[in-house]
């Protein structure tokens, strides 16, 4: 090999190892930060869920399902296996909903108002909507997180979504907790308070924690169990 | 003991669920979700009267009251399940929700068998984690368990998330497990929650994955 070939090949060797070093530096914990700063990892957005992913997992999700066929399937607003995205897009430019699409088939919406939903006022915001959809772009998938409520509020609330749901569905299936202000007013074990509706084709889940320094959270989860 | 023990512990769960191990074969799986024969009082039609408080399993440790492997091993299957549920914490999964799972990768059978030597070990169950000799599966392979921090930091995961992931799991357990068990198995792991959020996020609110700093979610 000819003196300048050798010497190109170093130099293409050395550049080699110098961007394989200094991408690997970028992923060290100490500087993680600056990565992300520069926009995160190009490969991660090689590992966002596709709608057929997230079908699987709703899937897997369902087989908690049970064996009676929903008499209602209540989802807020909206309607499981048949509201779409267009028509969530088009909910949110309406309402002026701050929603965003991470990937294709999710929908996240931040800080959405009671009226938004067609939700009474008292029952406060919404802190974190997010709805999923399957290989149709239909709605199948639905859960809000409320977060830093008073436990009075968190109290009021939960038992308000429950009270609405059994009305409409029954018994819950499975129940623990109270949600009773004095129970989410103590951080741990005692302030988790959870009703779960179980049916062939609709699964529905009210729950309450305290974590502590961020006080009392309220999720609500509706999903189609239909294949 | 104090609920923010509880996360903890149950973080090593949920982090543990979002990947956990570098994997050859297996073909492990759970049955029997913690759910079943579940009891509750009964309950006006308003659904405001509901029930309180499960009593803890007899046994002298937590891992015989949380049943043993078997019993722990449903408890994680029903976890998993509900994560996946949701649709922003299902978007860690997206390596277990592949078809197939990419090499390298565990499956959700594999995730879920290294959780439950996680969760056996710290109950005081004959176990180490990560487990010598990696996990043998029932169809006899055998795969390997690796550690929090290798696990969770490249998932960037927030504080948003985490506790998204700590109330679902906390929700999913309290029905079965007595709240006593439930703060001792926060205690008993307190302190992983440090290694499973990328620090950078740790004030952020709940994110699908990949996260970013502003709060946001990476277009």
């Amino acid at each position: 090999m000819a003196p300048s070939s050798k010497r190109r090949l170093g130099i293409a060797a050395g550049a080699l190892l110098g961007v394989t070093a200094a991408i690997g530096a970028l992923h060290a914990p100490f500087a993680r930060s600056l990565l992300m700063r520069l926009g995160g990892c190009p490969l991660a957005g090689a590992s966002k869920m596709t709608p057929v992913e997230m079908e699987r997992a709703r899937h897997i999700a369902a087989e908690a399902r049970g064996t009676e066929s929903a008499p209602a399937r209540p989802a807020l607003l909206f309607v499981l296996d048949s509201s779409t995205l267009a028509d969530v897009h088009a909910w949110a430019a309406r309402t002026h909903a701050d929603c965003e699409d991470p990937h294709p088939g999710l929908v996240l919406c931040k800080n959405v108002t009671p009226e938004a939903l067609g939700l009474d006022p008292a029952v406060g915001s919404i802190d974190t909507l997010a709805l999923g959809f399957d290989t149709q772009s239909r709605l199948v998938n639905e859960s809000t997180l409320r977060e830093h409520l008073s436990a009075e509020r968190a109290s009021r609330t939960a038992r308000g979504i429950v009270a609405s749901l059994q009305s409409k569905l029954g018994p819950a299936e499975r129940r623990s907790g109270t949600f009773d202000t004095a129970a989410l007013a103590r951080p741990g074990a005692a302030g988790i308070s959870t009703a779960a509706f179980r049916f062939s084709d609709y699964l529905a889940d009210v729950s309450t924690t305290n974590l502590g320094p961020t006080g009392p959270l309220l999720r609500e989860h509706y999903m189609s169990a239909r294949d | 003991m104090n609920f923010k023990r509880l996360v903890f512990g149950l973080s090593v769960t949920i982090g543990s669920v979002a990947s956990a191990g570098a994997c050859s074969n297996s073909s492990s799986s759970g049955t029997s979700p913690v759910d079943a024969g579940l009891d509750s009082a009964t309950t006006g039609d308003t659904g405001t009267s509901l029930d309180s408080g499960v009593a803890c399993n007899p046994g002298a440790t937590l891992y015989d009251r949380l049943g043993g492997y078997a019993g722990i091993h449903a408890a994680i299957v029903a976890i998993v399940g509900q994560e996946l549920a949701n649709p922003e914490i299902a978007s860690y999964f997206f390596n277990q929700v592949a078809s197939p799972v990419p090499a390298g990768h565990p499956t959700a059978d594999q995730i879920e068998d290294c959780f439950t030597v996680l969760l056996a070990s710290a109950a005081g169950g004959p176990y180490t984690y990560p487990p010598d000799g990696g996990v043998t599966t029932d169809a006899g392979g055998t795969f390997l368990c690796r550690d929090m921090a290798t696990i969770h930091q490249p998932l960037l995961i927030s504080g948003g998330s985490f506790d998204e992931f700590v109330s679902i799991a906390a929700a999913t357990l309290a029905p079965t497990v007595c709240a006593t068990d439930l703060a001792t198995i926060g205690s008993v792991l307190e302190g992983t929650k440090t290694t499973i959020v990328f620090a950078p996020l740790a004030d952020a609110g709940l994110q699908s994955f990949p996260g970013t700093v502003d709060g946001g979610t990476e277009q």
